[in-house]
Protein backbone atom coordinates (compact mmCIF):
# COMPACT_ATOMS: atom_id res chain seq x y z
CA UNK A 1 0.00 0.00 0.00
CA UNK A 2 1.14 3.11 -0.40
CA UNK A 3 0.54 7.17 0.37
CA UNK A 4 -1.94 7.57 -2.53
CA UNK A 5 -4.05 4.53 -1.32
CA UNK A 6 -4.50 5.73 2.04
CA UNK A 7 -5.45 9.54 0.72
CA UNK A 8 -7.61 7.89 -1.83
CA UNK A 9 -9.20 5.48 1.16
CA UNK A 10 -9.46 8.48 3.75
CA UNK A 11 -11.61 10.35 1.12
CA UNK A 12 -13.78 7.41 0.24
CA UNK A 13 -15.09 7.84 3.58
CA UNK A 14 -16.46 11.46 2.95
CA UNK A 15 -18.84 8.75 0.65
CA UNK A 16 -20.32 7.59 3.03
CA UNK A 17 -24.29 9.29 4.37
CA UNK A 18 -23.71 11.64 6.79
CA UNK A 19 -19.90 12.27 6.53
CA UNK A 20 -19.01 16.34 6.48
CA UNK A 21 -15.32 15.99 6.60
CA UNK A 22 -12.43 14.13 7.21
CA UNK A 23 -8.76 14.49 8.60
CA UNK A 24 -6.41 12.32 8.73
CA UNK A 25 -3.02 13.56 10.87
CA UNK A 26 0.17 12.39 12.26
CA UNK A 27 2.12 14.50 14.72
CA UNK A 28 2.34 17.59 13.10
CA UNK A 29 2.24 15.51 9.20
CA UNK A 30 -1.34 16.18 7.95
CA UNK A 31 -1.69 13.32 5.34
CA UNK A 32 -5.30 14.03 4.59
CA UNK A 33 -7.87 17.27 5.20
CA UNK A 34 -11.10 17.41 3.78
CA UNK A 35 -13.42 20.09 5.76
CA UNK A 36 -16.30 21.94 4.91
CA UNK A 37 -14.69 25.10 6.35
CA UNK A 38 -11.39 27.26 6.02
CA UNK A 39 -8.13 25.56 6.06
CA UNK A 40 -7.22 28.09 9.49
CA UNK A 41 -10.30 26.12 11.14
CA UNK A 42 -9.26 22.88 10.23
CA UNK A 43 -6.01 23.43 11.65
CA UNK A 44 -7.25 24.77 15.25
CA UNK A 45 -9.52 21.66 14.84
CA UNK A 46 -6.33 19.60 14.38
CA UNK A 47 -4.56 21.36 17.03
CA UNK A 48 -7.02 20.74 19.99
CA UNK A 49 -7.47 17.04 18.70
CA UNK A 50 -4.08 16.73 18.86
CA UNK A 51 -3.42 18.04 22.65
CA UNK A 52 -6.22 16.41 23.61
CA UNK A 53 -4.81 12.98 22.45
CA UNK A 54 -1.31 14.00 23.34
CA UNK A 55 -2.88 14.14 27.03
CA UNK A 56 -4.32 10.59 27.09
CA UNK A 57 -0.79 9.23 25.69
CA UNK A 58 1.22 11.16 28.12
CA UNK A 59 -0.91 9.03 31.23
CA UNK A 60 0.02 5.90 28.92
CA UNK A 61 -3.86 5.19 28.14
CA UNK A 62 -4.15 3.47 24.91
CA UNK A 63 -7.35 5.16 23.24
CA UNK A 64 -9.20 3.92 20.98
CA UNK A 65 -12.18 5.92 19.71
CA UNK A 66 -13.52 9.25 21.35
CA UNK A 67 -17.39 10.29 19.72
CA UNK A 68 -18.51 13.84 20.89
CA UNK A 69 -22.36 15.07 19.55
CA UNK A 70 -22.16 18.46 19.95
CA UNK A 71 -25.47 20.48 19.56
CA UNK A 72 -25.06 21.23 16.05
CA UNK A 73 -23.21 18.03 14.47
CA UNK A 74 -20.47 15.08 16.15
CA UNK A 75 -16.59 14.58 16.01
CA UNK A 76 -15.48 10.82 15.65
CA UNK A 77 -11.98 10.18 16.40
CA UNK A 78 -10.53 6.96 15.53
CA UNK A 79 -7.11 6.43 17.41
CA UNK A 80 -4.23 3.98 16.45
CA UNK A 81 -0.80 4.71 18.04
CA UNK A 82 0.37 8.22 16.76
CA UNK A 83 -2.42 8.70 13.97
CA UNK A 84 -5.69 10.38 14.26
CA UNK A 85 -8.36 10.20 11.86
CA UNK A 86 -11.04 12.79 12.74
CA UNK A 87 -14.14 12.60 11.39
CA UNK A 88 -16.92 15.34 11.42
CA UNK A 89 -20.85 13.83 11.07
CA UNK A 90 -24.11 15.22 10.57
CA UNK A 91 -27.14 13.40 12.15
CA UNK A 92 -27.64 11.51 9.09
CA UNK A 93 -24.66 9.32 9.93
CA UNK A 94 -24.76 5.84 10.71
CA UNK A 95 -22.01 6.29 13.57
CA UNK A 96 -21.67 2.74 13.76
CA UNK A 97 -21.21 1.93 10.32
CA UNK A 98 -18.88 4.88 9.98
CA UNK A 99 -16.23 4.31 13.12
CA UNK A 100 -16.19 0.47 12.01
CA UNK A 101 -15.07 1.66 8.16
CA UNK A 102 -12.30 4.19 9.90
CA UNK A 103 -11.02 1.74 11.71
CA UNK A 104 -11.17 -0.65 9.30
CA UNK A 105 -8.91 1.91 7.32
CA UNK A 106 -6.73 2.37 10.15
CA UNK A 107 -5.54 -1.00 10.83
CA UNK A 108 -5.61 -1.81 6.98
CA UNK A 109 -2.70 0.99 6.54
CA UNK A 110 -1.38 0.27 9.72
CA UNK A 111 2.15 -0.19 8.76
CA UNK A 112 2.15 2.32 6.11
CA UNK A 113 1.04 4.63 9.00
CA UNK A 114 3.84 3.51 11.41
CA UNK A 115 6.39 4.65 8.55
CA UNK A 116 4.72 8.06 8.53
CA UNK A 117 6.71 11.02 10.10
CA UNK A 118 5.56 13.30 12.54
CA UNK A 119 6.21 16.25 11.17
CA UNK A 120 5.27 18.37 8.53
CA UNK A 121 8.28 18.25 6.52
CA UNK A 122 8.00 14.86 5.49
CA UNK A 123 10.21 13.23 2.52
CA UNK A 124 8.49 12.14 -0.34
CA UNK A 125 7.51 8.55 -0.30
CA UNK A 126 9.69 6.21 -1.82
CA UNK A 127 8.40 2.69 -3.21
CA UNK A 128 9.76 -0.14 -3.83
CA UNK A 129 11.90 0.21 -6.21
CA UNK A 130 13.38 2.98 -5.07
CA UNK A 131 11.03 5.46 -7.70
CA UNK A 132 9.22 8.40 -5.56
CA UNK A 133 5.63 8.62 -4.99
CA UNK A 134 3.82 11.62 -6.09
CA UNK A 135 1.68 12.17 -2.97
CA UNK A 136 -1.83 13.30 -4.67
CA UNK A 137 -3.31 16.43 -2.85
CA UNK A 138 -5.74 17.91 -6.01
CA UNK A 139 -9.22 17.32 -4.84
CA UNK A 140 -10.21 16.38 -8.89
CA UNK A 141 -7.66 14.19 -8.88
CA UNK A 142 -8.78 12.61 -5.36
CA UNK A 143 -12.06 12.46 -7.07
CA UNK A 144 -10.59 10.08 -9.93
CA UNK A 145 -8.75 8.22 -7.63
CA UNK A 146 -12.18 7.61 -5.45
CA UNK A 147 -14.20 6.53 -8.38
CA UNK A 148 -11.32 4.01 -9.07
CA UNK A 149 -10.59 3.02 -5.30
CA UNK A 150 -12.83 -0.50 -4.61
CA UNK A 151 -15.56 0.21 -1.51
CA UNK A 152 -14.15 0.64 2.28
CA UNK A 153 -17.53 -0.81 3.41
CA UNK A 154 -20.54 -2.97 2.54
CA UNK A 155 -23.77 -1.93 2.99
CA UNK A 156 -24.49 -3.74 6.45
CA UNK A 157 -25.42 -0.38 7.61
CA UNK A 158 -28.64 -0.35 5.55
CA UNK A 159 -29.40 -4.65 6.10
CA UNK A 160 -29.40 -3.73 9.89
CA UNK A 161 -32.30 -1.15 9.59
CA UNK A 162 -33.88 -3.17 7.65
CA UNK A 163 -33.76 -6.13 9.91
CA UNK A 164 -34.10 -3.60 13.01
CA UNK A 165 -37.37 -2.51 11.07
CA UNK A 166 -38.72 -5.76 10.36
CA UNK A 167 -37.78 -7.10 13.64
CA UNK A 168 -39.02 -4.15 15.53
CA UNK A 169 -42.87 -5.28 14.92
CA UNK A 170 -42.34 -8.50 17.34
CA UNK A 171 -39.79 -7.25 20.05
CA UNK A 172 -38.15 -3.89 21.00
CA UNK A 173 -34.95 -2.13 19.57
CA UNK A 174 -33.04 -3.62 22.49
CA UNK A 175 -34.12 -7.05 21.88
CA UNK A 176 -33.05 -6.22 18.20
CA UNK A 177 -29.99 -5.57 18.92
CA UNK A 178 -29.02 -7.54 21.47
CA UNK A 179 -30.25 -10.55 18.94
CA UNK A 180 -27.89 -9.33 16.25
CA UNK A 181 -25.01 -9.21 18.65
CA UNK A 182 -25.53 -12.74 19.78
CA UNK A 183 -25.99 -14.07 16.14
CA UNK A 184 -22.63 -12.48 15.31
CA UNK A 185 -20.78 -14.02 18.18
CA UNK A 186 -22.32 -17.48 17.27
CA UNK A 187 -21.21 -16.84 13.43
CA UNK A 188 -17.92 -15.55 14.92
CA UNK A 189 -18.25 -12.65 12.89
CA UNK A 190 -16.21 -9.54 14.36
CA UNK A 191 -16.87 -7.22 11.88
CA UNK A 192 -19.77 -7.80 9.85
CA UNK A 193 -18.78 -4.30 8.05
CA UNK A 194 -15.98 -6.61 5.93
CA UNK A 195 -18.38 -9.32 4.73
CA UNK A 196 -19.28 -9.73 0.88
CA UNK A 197 -22.61 -9.84 -0.09
CA UNK A 198 -23.89 -13.48 0.51
CA UNK A 199 -22.78 -13.11 4.09
CA UNK A 200 -24.58 -10.31 4.83
CA UNK A 201 -27.52 -11.66 2.97
CA UNK A 202 -26.51 -15.23 5.36
CA UNK A 203 -26.40 -12.99 8.40
CA UNK A 204 -29.64 -11.33 8.25
CA UNK A 205 -31.65 -14.52 7.46
CA UNK A 206 -29.97 -16.00 10.81
CA UNK A 207 -30.78 -13.37 12.74
CA UNK A 208 -34.10 -13.74 11.67
CA UNK A 209 -34.11 -17.53 12.14
CA UNK A 210 -33.80 -17.16 15.84
CA UNK A 211 -37.98 -15.87 16.10
CA UNK A 212 -39.37 -19.41 17.40
CA UNK A 213 -42.91 -19.35 16.14
CA UNK A 214 -42.75 -20.90 12.65
CA UNK A 215 -45.46 -19.22 11.05
CA UNK A 216 -44.40 -15.54 12.24
CA UNK A 217 -41.00 -16.46 10.83
CA UNK A 218 -41.64 -17.44 7.56
CA UNK A 219 -43.26 -14.34 7.41
CA UNK A 220 -40.70 -12.26 8.44
CA UNK A 221 -38.42 -14.24 5.87
CA UNK A 222 -40.61 -13.18 3.61
CA UNK A 223 -40.13 -9.70 4.34
CA UNK A 224 -36.82 -9.82 4.47
CA UNK A 225 -36.13 -11.39 0.72
CA UNK A 226 -38.25 -8.64 -0.51
CA UNK A 227 -36.52 -6.05 1.08
CA UNK A 228 -33.20 -7.81 0.08
CA UNK A 229 -33.89 -7.84 -3.27
CA UNK A 230 -34.65 -4.38 -3.23
CA UNK A 231 -31.51 -3.62 -2.16
CA UNK A 232 -30.20 -5.59 -5.32
CA UNK A 233 -28.40 -7.56 -2.39
CA UNK B 1 -25.72 5.08 36.59
CA UNK B 2 -23.17 8.02 37.80
CA UNK B 3 -24.09 11.96 38.19
CA UNK B 4 -22.01 14.60 38.37
CA UNK B 5 -23.77 17.54 39.78
CA UNK B 6 -22.15 20.96 39.14
CA UNK B 7 -24.50 23.07 39.49
CA UNK B 8 -24.03 25.57 42.50
CA UNK B 9 -20.85 26.21 41.65
CA UNK B 10 -19.65 22.98 43.74
CA UNK B 11 -19.04 19.19 41.60
CA UNK B 12 -20.69 16.62 43.66
CA UNK B 13 -20.56 12.91 42.43
CA UNK B 14 -23.08 10.68 43.00
CA UNK B 15 -23.95 6.60 42.36
CA UNK B 16 -21.53 4.21 40.71
CA UNK B 17 -18.53 2.37 43.03
CA UNK B 18 -16.08 4.43 44.30
CA UNK B 19 -13.02 4.06 41.52
CA UNK B 20 -15.79 4.32 38.43
CA UNK B 21 -17.10 7.58 40.16
CA UNK B 22 -13.58 8.86 40.36
CA UNK B 23 -12.51 8.18 36.94
CA UNK B 24 -16.06 8.87 35.49
CA UNK B 25 -15.34 12.56 36.85
CA UNK B 26 -12.25 12.76 35.37
CA UNK B 27 -13.17 11.49 32.29
CA UNK B 28 -15.79 13.96 32.16
CA UNK B 29 -13.87 16.55 33.00
CA UNK B 30 -11.03 16.74 30.91
CA UNK B 31 -13.16 15.75 28.01
CA UNK B 32 -15.37 18.72 28.30
CA UNK B 33 -12.40 21.05 28.44
CA UNK B 34 -11.20 20.59 25.12
CA UNK B 35 -14.83 19.64 23.66
CA UNK B 36 -15.78 23.34 24.41
CA UNK B 37 -12.80 24.26 22.93
CA UNK B 38 -13.72 21.80 19.65
CA UNK B 39 -17.46 23.15 19.86
CA UNK B 40 -16.08 26.79 19.43
CA UNK B 41 -13.69 26.36 16.62
CA UNK B 42 -16.78 24.62 15.16
CA UNK B 43 -19.56 27.01 15.47
CA UNK B 44 -21.42 24.72 17.93
CA UNK B 45 -22.45 25.41 21.62
CA UNK B 46 -21.57 22.62 23.69
CA UNK B 47 -21.23 19.09 24.21
CA UNK B 48 -24.32 17.08 24.18
CA UNK B 49 -22.83 13.36 24.80
CA UNK B 50 -19.83 11.77 25.26
CA UNK B 51 -18.11 8.12 24.41
CA UNK B 52 -14.91 7.77 25.30
CA UNK B 53 -13.27 4.15 24.53
CA UNK B 54 -9.63 2.81 24.97
CA UNK B 55 -8.48 -0.64 25.56
CA UNK B 56 -9.93 -0.91 29.21
CA UNK B 57 -13.59 -0.23 28.24
CA UNK B 58 -15.92 2.85 27.37
CA UNK B 59 -16.45 5.87 29.49
CA UNK B 60 -20.23 7.68 28.21
CA UNK B 61 -21.57 10.49 29.88
CA UNK B 62 -24.77 12.77 28.60
CA UNK B 63 -25.01 16.34 29.48
CA UNK B 64 -28.31 16.90 32.02
CA UNK B 65 -30.04 19.76 33.64
CA UNK B 66 -27.43 19.50 36.46
CA UNK B 67 -24.13 18.34 35.38
CA UNK B 68 -23.45 15.07 33.71
CA UNK B 69 -24.24 11.47 34.15
CA UNK B 70 -23.28 8.26 32.99
CA UNK B 71 -21.55 4.95 32.85
CA UNK B 72 -18.04 3.72 33.11
CA UNK B 73 -18.00 0.20 31.49
CA UNK B 74 -15.60 -2.70 30.97
CA UNK B 75 -17.70 -4.00 27.82
CA UNK B 76 -17.41 -2.70 24.59
CA UNK B 77 -20.74 -1.79 22.97
CA UNK B 78 -21.99 0.00 19.84
CA UNK B 79 -21.86 3.59 19.79
CA UNK B 80 -25.93 3.37 18.90
CA UNK B 81 -26.60 1.07 21.85
CA UNK B 82 -24.80 3.55 24.18
CA UNK B 83 -26.79 6.59 22.89
CA UNK B 84 -30.09 4.82 23.51
CA UNK B 85 -29.47 3.73 26.87
CA UNK B 86 -28.15 7.40 27.67
CA UNK B 87 -31.03 9.00 26.28
CA UNK B 88 -33.79 6.69 28.28
CA UNK B 89 -31.84 7.09 31.47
Amino acid sequence: MTQNSLIAAAASLQRLEGVAGVVLFKGRNTVHKQMPFSDGRAMDLQETISQMVDGYRQVRRKMRQIYLEFDGGTLLVIIQEDSVLVLLLTARADSDLVASAATVLMTDHATLLAQLSRDTTATPAKTSDGIEELVVTSPVRIQEMNEKAEPVVNNWGQVRKVIEGILGKVMGRAQVSNLMDRTMEEGQIGDPYRLNATQVRKLAVSVIDHIPNTSKRRQLLTELESQLEEMNL
Amino acid sequence: MIKLDTTSGREAISGGEPDSAQRFASEVKYVSYYAQKLADTLGMRQLMLGIVEDREGQTAFRASSTGWHGAVSSNRRSLWQVRETLQRS
